[in-house]
């Protein structure tokens, strides 16, 4: 009889039953030093590809980071200076009222709460709130676009991790399968017996098999259409936003540009046309 | 009574291996500091442009051998890849070994699509298609010409035949979808996954997606076919590259797959909606209601003689999808020729593209 793999830990150690993480262990290993002594071996590759063929581009194409960080510590020295001030201004507003929490007082911890004022990222029922609420004409439109961009990657991110669990199970139950063809409680014939490339080979057939298997399921196909549907969204979302920022400062938006090119094509398709319409005439005419 | 765990390595082979593993290690480490990109060429056959309008280039290949085949053929390939996939190299050209069979040989190049394409449409594709067969026709002062369609290139030129009949004598398909759901037919693991995926997402996934991009991009189908052969995208740079890394040739050939990978165009947006939704979703070609504009693709139209090759093992297109054309097709001359290997690996396998050069020179010469 078939049996799947149980993890390690429900094994009691001293029970006489062999181990099927064991071996899959000395598979993992054998395979992560082969991969160390390949990645080291190919990251000598690409650096003598690289000296070859990038030379001093290499440096150039790096990003700096430097002006990054500085600004990030300044933020960071900014942030305490603020709230060693704020919490001063605080003991200073609590001497003054008495130490009494009436209500206006009791706001004022959050009015001076520097954080306050860097509109900290909302939470994902506030962020829906804004977008789903009703609409005025001239308020909260840019607060509306930033917050559907913030929206559109949260839902991305969530996506993301769906797929990834239809992905995490999958290896799952390819590892599972290959513990049951190492022999492990199989037919001692058709146990395995071979090198480590025998073994990484074996894997990657389990592992094909099962992946194909699975793009086949539902699950995987709904998990891969709203992946793909989330990042579109995104994308739009990011074009709107940018859209409202290329109106304020008279820079041609996506869409004026994609109207451009449509008449383009379309004054094209006009030329072909007319230099198709000539030649004919012309060889009509002899 | 216990079980026992009956795996086992073989140490001595293991030993072996690693021994091999670390003198390879050492030889493609030599080997990867040497190679330079100018190393890696590829459509590198000689050619001469002739015409071009917008993106789109015509060229001329410059003869190897006497001309045998008097009707010049003209080879177009889809908007997914690029046509340098049929000079790959030198060795392994459709280009080469059909100019060796005396056949003189035109190629379309549709260039590199970027976003101001985003209203270019198959129509478009069309008329470019017409555009090349006159300038070819005018040339050798003939009414018609032949035909090689490649996959994507395939339905250009299977709708050209139905829609301008007149002006096509012979025509070669290659690994061309017709039935976009006759991989249903087949349960092949791992074969048409393109048409099911492309199937599970909702028509207007693909409209808002061509709204945010402009078009289909390269880089995206690029991901859709690895994930085609999902353990081989995991290994190609790790085993396979070992096993090449200690022999030139071998590794000279992979970089110009590589090469050729990396060279994917973006599909202009609305052409890539037709493709997409009338075709991969509404399978409209082999039900005879695709239109090109106000024209409908009638595939009974197609007289003149067609030669369908197909792949044994293509998993991208799987045979069914091809060999529906048999059925639907208006010509009594009408015949298949199933290779070899897979989708790819038809015009680059040592054997296939041997048997796929000779069997459409012979085909043409018959028919000539």
């Amino acid at each position: 009889m078939e049996r799947s793999a149980v993890l390690p830990d429900s094994r009691p150690e001293s029970s006489g039953f062999p181990n099927p993480f064991g071996a899959f262990q000395a598979f993992g290993d054998m395979w992560a030093r082969g991969s160390q002594a390949f990645f080291e071996g190919q990251q000598k590759w690409l650096g003598d590809l690289a000296k070859a063929t990038l030379g001093e581009q290499k440096t150039a194409a790096q990003p700096d980071m430097s002006g990054f960080k500085a600004a990030q510590e300044a933020y960071s020295a900014a942030l305490n200076n603020a709230m060693s001030l704020s919490s001063a201004l605080m003991k200073n507003f609590g001497a003054a009222s008495g130490g009494a929490a009436d209500g206006e007082t009791s706001l004022l911890p959050k009015m001076f709460d520097p954080q306050a004022w860097w509109a900290a990222a909302p939470d994902v029922e506030g962020v829906a709130r804004l977008q789903e609420g009703p609409q005025l004409a001239d308020v909260g439109q840019i607060e509306r676009k930033l917050a559907a961009v913030y929206s559109a990657i949260v839902t991305l991110r969530q996506r993301g991790l769906e797929h990834q669990m239809v992905m995490t199970n999958a290896w799952m139950r390819a590892a599972n399968k290959l513990i049951t063809r190492l022999g492990i409680g199989a037919d001692a014939a058709k146990a395995f017996s071979g090198s480590w490339r025998d073994l990484s080979s074996l894997w990657i057939q389990v592992a094909n098999d099962e992946l194909i298997a699975t793009q086949r399921t539902e699950e995987y196909l709904a998990s891969q259409r709203n992946l793909l549907k989330a990042s579109t969204e995104l994308r739009i979302a990011q074009q709107e936003l940018a859209a409202f920022y290329s109106e304020m400062f008279g820079i041609p938006t996506r869409a004026e540009i994609d109207d451009v090119h449509k008449t383009l094509t379309d004054l094209r398709r006009e030329v072909r046309a007319l230099k198709r319409s000539k030649t004919a005439n012309e060889g009509a005419h002899g | 009574m216990a079980e026992t765990s009956t795996f086992a390595l073989d140490l001595v082979r293991a030993f072996a291996e690693a021994q091999g593993f670390s003198e390879r290690l050492a030889q493609g480490t030599k080997l990867f500091g040497e190679v330079k990109d100018e190393d890696v060429q590829i459509a590198t056959t000689p050619k001469d442009e002739i015409w071009r309008q917008d993106r789109v280039t015509l060229y001329h290949y410059r003869p190897l051998a006497e001309r045998k085949v008097r009707t010049p053929v003209l080879i177009a390939y889809g908007l997914v890849g690029r046509y340098t996939m049929v000079d790959l190299q030198e060795d392994r050209s459709l280009v080469r070994n059909l100019l060796n069979f005396g056949v003189d040989l035109y190629v379309v190049d549709w260039g590199n699509p970027n976003r101001a394409d985003r209203y270019v449409t198959l129509e478009d594709y069309d008329t470019y298609l017409d555009e090349c067969v006159d300038v070819i026709a005018r040339r050798h002062e003939i009414d018609r010409i032949n035909l090689l369609g490649i996959c994507e290139g395939g339905v250009f030129t299977t709708c050209y035949a139905a829609l301008h009949p007149e002006k096509v004598r012979n025509m070669i398909l290659t690994i061309t979808p017709i039935d976009f759901h006759a991989d249903k037919l087949s349960d092949r693991p791992g074969h048409g996954f393109i048409n099911v995926w492309t199937r599970s997402l909702d028509p207007q996934d693909v409209d808002r997606m061509i709204d945010a991009y402009g078009v289909l991009p390269g880089e995206f189908m690029g991901s859709v076919f690895s994930m085609m052969t999902p353990m081989r995208s995991m290994t190609k740079y790790n085993l396979d590259l070992l096993d090449v890394v200690d022999d030139r040739k071998k590794f000279l050939n992979f970089l110009r797959m590589e090469k050729w990978i990396a060279d994917r165009p973006h599909h202009p947006g609305e052409a890539a909606k037709q493709w997409l939704k009338d075709l991969y979703q509404e399978n409209k070609l082999v039900d005879g209601t695709f239109e090109l504009g106000d024209r409908r693709v009638d595939l009974k139209n197609i007289k003149c003689p067609v030669l369908n090759v197909y792949a044994k093992d293509d998993h991208i297109i799987p045979p069914a999808t091809s060999q529906a054309l048999g059925s639907k097709v208006g010509s009594s001359d009408y015949s298949e020729l199933g290779l070899p290997g897979g989708h790819v690996g038809v015009f680059v396998g040592g054997k296939a593209q041997a048997l796929l050069g000779s069997g459409i020179a012979h085909w043409l010469t018959k028919r000539d």
